[in-house]
C-alpha cells in the first residue's frame, strides 16, 4: 500500500543540494530546485552506490560525489555517457501547506 | 540485405578503414571487426608519448568501446583470426569462431623483428609494439630495471627516453657508429646522442649483441656482445625493425612478397581480399607509418562504397624524432654519392646543424638538428622539385624573409599538406575553418582529423587559425569542461575584464551550454571568482564537492573521514585523549595513522559529523580541501635529530600557521627536513624545504601520484622569514596561474621551471604576488570570522542545517493511503 510519508517543512529543505532521507533499504535523496519543485529518486547509486543525496546538482540531474555519473532527477535514469543503464527508483513529492511529502510504498 | 564485410586486424588502418566506410554509407555492410588485442582502436604512435609521461593510456584510445556498439558493428576483440578459407569465403579464429565475408580486409600490421640470438625468447625480452607492451615496459622501469634497448633508430630512442622518464636505466645499443643512421649524418647522429646521454641515457655504439643471458628463472640476467663485453641487465628491449604480419595472407594462398601484394586499389590476388597498412607492399615498397596506411583507408572504403578514387601512390614524408626538447628533422635523399651534393651550417652557439642535399640542381634532401623552424620549408622544395639556380648555394641556408614563418604560411599553395599522418592540405582546412566556422585545433581536427595523429602539426593549424581569424582564433589551450568551447585562459580574461562575480553571470555571459554547468566547471568557476575578487565573490557552496561542502572526506560506502589538525605532525596528551574519547564514543570503526602525519578517524556518518568535532574541540587538518596547507610533513629536526640543522617540525608549523585555509586550484603538500638526509622525502612535494648548515634550500614543483616528478632547487635562503615569503610568493603565483584540479607540478612544467625560479628570485615580482596573497588571506579569514573551518561551521546553523540533516522515515505512517 502507498503511504505519505512527511518529510520535513519546505523553508527547511536546502537549495539546490540534496537531503538524505533513510527509509529501511530504500534510502531516498530529496532535491529542492525552487520552492515549488521537489524531487525525490533513491539515494544508491547504480555505478558503486554512491550516496546520491551528497552530489552536485546541475540543471535537472544530480552528479553522483563517488565518480560522477550524471543520474536525472525526473526519471532516475543515468545521463550522458551512462545513459540506458540501470537507474534509481523515483518517488511521487507532494507539497501542501509548506509541508513536504513522499510517496513510498 | 546488407553485404558482410570482415576486417581482420583492429589497429589503426583497420579502424580508420572501418571509419570511412561508416562515413561514406553507414547502410551498405554488416562490418565485424577481428582483433588480437584486448583494447578498442587506439593510436598507436601515441605510446611514445605515454612511454614519457606526456599521456595516460585512456588518452590514446581513438575509438572506445561505445563506438563499435553504437554503429552496430560486430568487435571480436582478444581472438586472433587463425584461419581464412578464400573459397568458402569464411574466417575463422583462436577461439573457433567462424565469420562469414562478401569482403575481407586484412590489416594485420606488422611484427617488431626480433633477433634471433641465443636467450630471445627469455621472458623479459619485449618488443614495443602495443598497449600491452608499454604497460609492462613501464612496469618495469617503474622498479628502477636496468634496461637494454636494441637499436638505435627512432622508435627505440623514443622508447628508451620512454623508459627513463619511468625511472630505469637504460643502455642503448646500436650496430651502426651512430644513432638514427638511416635519416641522420654522422654530426647530427653525435649531437642527438650528447642531448640524450645528457638526459641520463647510456649508448653503445658499434656493438653487435651475441647473446642474451638468462637466469634460472627464464628471465634476463645480462647482455653479451660479440667482442666479450658484457652488460648487467634484466631486461632487454629490441627495437630493429617491422616484418610485415602475412602469416594468414600466406596460408591463405595470396601472393605475398615481404608484404602482402596490393594493386594501386588496395586489392590482394583474391577479388575479395583488400590489403592495407604495415602489412601490405606495393610496387616493392612497403609501409611503415600512418600517413601512407591511411591513405591506403580512404582507398579501400572509396573502392568499397563504390566512390571515385585516386590509385595510391607512396608519399614523401619527414621523419621527426617524438621526443619534448630534441628538436630534428629529416626527409628525402641524406647520403652524398656522385650526383648527390651537400651544404653545410653549424651554429655551434645555439647547438644547431643544417645540411641541404642537392641533386642536379634540385633539392632532394635535408637534415636538420637543434633548429627546425626551416625544415618546413626545404621539405616544400623537396616535394616541389624546386631548382636552386635562383638561390645562391650557401643563400639556402639563410632563413627566408628574415624567419618570418606566418609569411611562409601565408605563401605556402593550397594544396600543401599540412597533416602528413592524415594527408590534409592547407586548402582543406581553411576551407572547413571558413565553412563550418571553426576557431580552434580541435575543431578543425573534428572536422578534417588534421592533428589528430601524431600532432606534430598542431601548431602549424593553430598558426592557420590565426593568419585567417587573427585574435577571434582560439589559443590551443584544453577547454575546461564540456560546457563550453573556451578555454581556461579565455574564461578568466572574461571575468576579469566584466568583472562578473557570479558563476551564473559567467556562464551567461559565455554562452555557456548548460544552464548550471557541471562538477567540472562549477568548481572551477567558483574558485577563480573567489580568487580574482576575493573581497567581493560570495563563496558558492552549492558548487563545491561533496568534501569541501560538508568539509569532510567523502569514502567508498558515503560515511566520512574526520582529521583534525596536528600542525608539523606534532601532537599532545590532551589531543591524543580528545581523539581516543570521541573515537570510543561514536564507535569509529578505522583509526589511522595517515600520510600527512596525523590520525584520522574513518567512517564517521553524515550527521554525526558536527557532534564529532563539537567534542573533538579541536582545528580541523582540512584533509577534504584543495588549500594550502593541509599537509606539511616534518622530520623531528635538530631539537632532537643529532644531524638536524634546522628545527623543520618547528618551520613546519610556522608555515602551517602562517598560510592555513587559503583556497587553491588543487592540493598543496609540503615537506620540511633538517638536513639533507631528507626523512621526511621532501622532494617530491609541491613545496619542500632541506635545512643545511646556515640555510634552507627551497624546491618547488615536486609530485608523488600516479606522476612521480622530481622536485627542483629554487634557491637557498637564510632565515625562516625568507621561507614564508617565497612560499607565498610562489603560492599566490599557483593560485593565479594554475587550471583548477592542476598540481604545481603541471604548472610548473608548462611554465617552465627556469622562468618560475626567475620571476620568484625577482624582489619586485615576488612582493606583488605577496601583497595579493595578503589580501586572499584577509578574506578567507574574514569569511570564516577568523576561526578556524569546522569552528566557524558549528556557529553556521543554516549550513548546518541544510548540510547534515538526514531525516529518517523507516517504518513511520504518517498519513495512510491517498
Ligand atoms: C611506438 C610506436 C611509435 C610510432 N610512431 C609513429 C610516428 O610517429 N609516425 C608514424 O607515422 N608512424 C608511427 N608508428 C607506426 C604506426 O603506428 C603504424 O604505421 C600504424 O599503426 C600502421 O597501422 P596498421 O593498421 O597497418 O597496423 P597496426 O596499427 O599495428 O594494426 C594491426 C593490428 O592487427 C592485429 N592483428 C595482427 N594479426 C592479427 C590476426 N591474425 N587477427 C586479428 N588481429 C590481428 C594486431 O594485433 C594489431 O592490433 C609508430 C609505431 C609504434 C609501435
Ligand atoms: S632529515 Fe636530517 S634532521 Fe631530519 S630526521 Fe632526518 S637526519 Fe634528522
Ligand atoms: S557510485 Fe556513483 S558514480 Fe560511481
Amino acid at each position: 500500500m502507498t503511504r505519505k510519508a512527511y518529510i520535513a517543512d519546505m523553508a527547511d529543505i536546502p537549495l539546490k543540494m540534496g537531503l538524505e532521507v533513510q527509509n529501511g533499504t530504500q534510502p531516498m535523496a530529496i532535491f529542492k530546485l525552487s520552492d515549488t519543485e521537489v524531487y525525490a529518486i533513491g539515494n544508491i547509486c547504480p555505478h558503486r552506490q554512491g550516496p546520491l543525496a551528497a552530489g552536485m546538482v546541475t540543471g535537472k540531474a544530480v552528479i553522483c560525489p563517488l565518480h560522477s555519473w550524471q543520474i536525472s532527477l525526473l526519471n532516475g535514469e543515468p545521463l550522458l555517457e551512462n545513459a540506458g543503464k540501470a537507474g534509481v527508483p523515483t518517488y511521487e513529492t507532494v507539497i501542501e501547506a509548506g509541508k513536504l511529502y513522499v510517496m513510498v510504498d | 540485405m546488407a553485404e558482410k564485410l570482415v576486417v581482420i586486424g583492429n589497429g589503426m588502418a583497420g579502424v580508420r578503414a572501418v571509419d570511412n566506410i561508416l562515413r561514406a554509407n553507414p547502410d551498405l555492410f554488416e562490418i565485424t571487426v577481428i582483433g588480437a588485442e584486448n583494447y578498442p582502436g587506439y593510436n598507436r604512435i601515441l605510446l611514445s608519448e605515454v612511454l614519457e609521461k606526456e599521456m595516460d593510456w585512456p588518452d590514446i584510445i581513438t575509438n572506445d568501446y561505445d563506438w563499435y556498439t553504437d554503429n552496430q558493428i560486430n568487435l571480436v576483440n582478444d581472438d586472433p583470426a587463425t584461419g581464412i578459407d578464400p573459397v568458402k569465403q569464411v574466417v575463422t579464429t583462436g577461439s573457433g569462431a567462424h565469420f562469414d565475408y562478401d569482403k575481407l580486409i586484412l590489416a594485420t600490421g606488422s611484427m617488431p623483428f626480433i633477433l634471433p640470438v641465443p636467450g630471445h625468447d627469455l621472458k623479459n625480452v619485449v618488443a614495443f609494439r602495443s598497449i600491452e607492451d608499454g604497460k609492462y615496459m613501464q612496469q618495469m622501469a617503474a622498479t628502477g630495471a636496468n634496461i637494454a634497448v636494441i637499436g638505435g633508430g627512432l622508435l627505440g630512442l623514443e622508447a628508451a627516453v620512454g623508459l627513463v622518464d619511468q625511472g630505469a636505466t637504460v643502455s642503448v645499443i646500436e650496430l651502426a657508429p651512430w644513432l638514427m643512421a638511416t635519416q641522420l649524418d654522422e654530426t647530427a647522429g653525435k649531437m642527438l646522442q650528447r642531448d640524450l646521454e645528457a638526459r641520463g641515457l647510456k649508448f653503445y655504439l658499434g656493438k653487435r649483441t651475441k647473446s642474451i643471458l638468462g637466469d634460472d628463472n627464464g628471465q634476463v640476467a645480462g647482455l653479451v656482445f660479440d667482442d666479450g663485453q658484457q652488460l648487467d641487465v634484466t631486461m632487454v628491449v629490441m627495437s630493429l625493425g617491422i616484418r610485415p604480419e602475412t602469416t594468414l595472407a600466406k596460408a591463405a594462398g595470396l601472393n605475398v612478397a615481404r608484404g602482402i601484394t596490393v594493386d594501386s586499389f588496395m586489392r590482394t590476388s583474391d577479388d575479395n581480399i583488400f590489403a592495407i597498412g604495415e602489412c601490405t607492399e606495393f610496387e616493392d615498397q612497403l609501409v611503415g607509418t600512418v600517413a601512407p596506411s591511411y591513405a591506403q583507408a580512404k582507398i579501400v572504403a572509396d573502392v568499397l562504397c563504390g566512390e571515385p578514387t585516386q590509385p595510391f601512390s607512396p608519399v614523401l614524408e619527414t621523419i621527426e624524432l617524438k621526443v619534448p626538447g630534441i628538436d630534428l628533422i629529416s626527409a628525402g635523399q641524406i647520403k652524398e654519392d656522385g650526383d648527390v651534393r651537400s651544404i653545410i651550417a653549424q651554429d655551434g652557439v645555439n647547438h644547431a646543424y643544417k645540411r641541404i642535399f642537392v641533386k642536379d640542381g634540385v633539392v632532394c634532401g635535408e637534415i636538420l638538428y637543434g633548429d627546425v623552424s626551416d625544415g618546413n620549408r626545404y621539405f616544400s622544395m623537396i616535394k616541389r622539385q624546386d631548382e636552386i639556380a635562383q638561390y645562391q648555394a650557401t643563400g639556402l641556408l639563410l632563413t627566408e624573409g628574415g624567419g618570418d614563418s606566418t609569411e611562409d604560411l601565408a605563401s605556402m599553395p593550397l594544396d600543401e599538406i599540412i597533416c602528413g599522418c592524415n594527408g590534409v592540405s592547407k586548402g582543406t582546412i581553411l576551407d572547413a575553418i571558413r565553412e563550418e566556422q571553426l576557431t580552434s585545433v580541435a575543431g578543425v581536427g573534428k572536422a578534417t582529423r588534421a592533428g589528430t595523429s601524431c600532432g606534430k602539426c598542431k601548431p602549424t593549424i593553430e598558426a592557420l587559425l590565426q593568419l585567417e581569424l587573427g585574435d577571434k582564433a582560439q589559443a590551443m589551450t584544453e577547454t575546461m569542461c564540456p560546457c563550453t568551447d573556451l578555454g581556461y585562459d579565455a574564461i578568466i580574461t572574461a571575468i576579469k575584464t566584466n568583472h562578473w562575480l557570479t558563476s551564473a553571470a559567467v556562464r551567461r555571459g559565455l554562452n555557456w551550454r548548460t544552464e548550471e554547468g557541471c562538477d567540472k566547471c562549477r568548481p572551477a568557476l567558483n574558485y577563480y571568482l573567489n580568487m580574482l575578487f576575493p573581497t567581493e565573490h560570495q563563496e558558492e557552496i552549492t558548487a563545491r564537492w561533496a568534501n569541501e561542502r560538508y568539509l569532510a572526506n567523502i569514502q567508498k560506502d558515503g560515511t566520512f573521514s574526520v582529521i583534525p589538525r596536528m600542525a608539523g605532525g606534532k601532537t599532545s596528551p590532551e589531543q591524543l585523549i580528545k581523539i581516543a574519547k570521541v573515537a570510543e564514543k561514536f564507535h569509529v570503526p578505522m583509526i589511522k595513522v595517515v600520510n600527512a602525519q596525523r590520525i584520522g578517524l574513518y567512517g564517521i556518518r553524515k550527521a554525526d559529523l558536527p557532534k564529532v568535532w563539537h567534542d573533538l574541540d579541536m582545528d580541523s587538518g582540512e584533509a577534504y580541501e584543495k588549500t594550502a596547507t593541509r599537509e606539511v610533513k616534518a622530520c623531528v629536526g635538530k631539537n632532537w635529530c643529532r644531524f638536524g640543522t634546522i628545527d623543520s617540525a618547528g618551520l613546519a608549523e610556522l608555515i602551517d600557521r602562517n598560510y592555513v585555509g587559503i583556497d587553491t586550484p588543487h592540493k598543496v603538500k609540503l615537506g620540511v627536513a633538517g638536513c639533507p638526509r631528507n626523512c621526511a622525502e621532501v622532494l617530491t612535494k609541491d613545496f619542500g624545504v632541506i635545512g643545511i648548515e646556515g640555510g634552507y634550500q627551497l624546491y618547488i614543483g615536486g609530485n608523488n601520484g600516479t606522476q612521480v616528478v622530481e622536485a627542483s632547487l629554487l634557491t637557498t635562503v637564510k632565515t625562516e622569514d625568507e621561507v614564508l615569503t617565497y612560499f607565498g610568493a610562489y603560492l599566490q603565483w599557483y593560485r593565479e596561474h594554475a587550471h583548477y584540479g592542476q598540481r604545481t607540478f603541471k604548472v610548473v612544467q608548462n611554465t617552465g621551471v627556469e622562468n618560475v625560479i626567475a620571476m620568484l628570485k625577482d624582489d619586485s615580482q615576488r612582493d606583488a604576488y605577496l601583497e595579493r596573497l595578503a589580501i586572499a588571506k584577509a578574506a578567507y579569514q574574514d569569511y570564516r570570522h577568523g576561526l578556524a573551518p569546522w569552528q566557524a561551521r558549528l556557529q553556521d546553523e543554516e549550513n548546518l542545517k541544510a548540510l547534515y540533516t538526514v531525516v529518517d522515515i523507516t517504518g513511520q505512517t504518517v498519513k495512510e493511503g491517498v
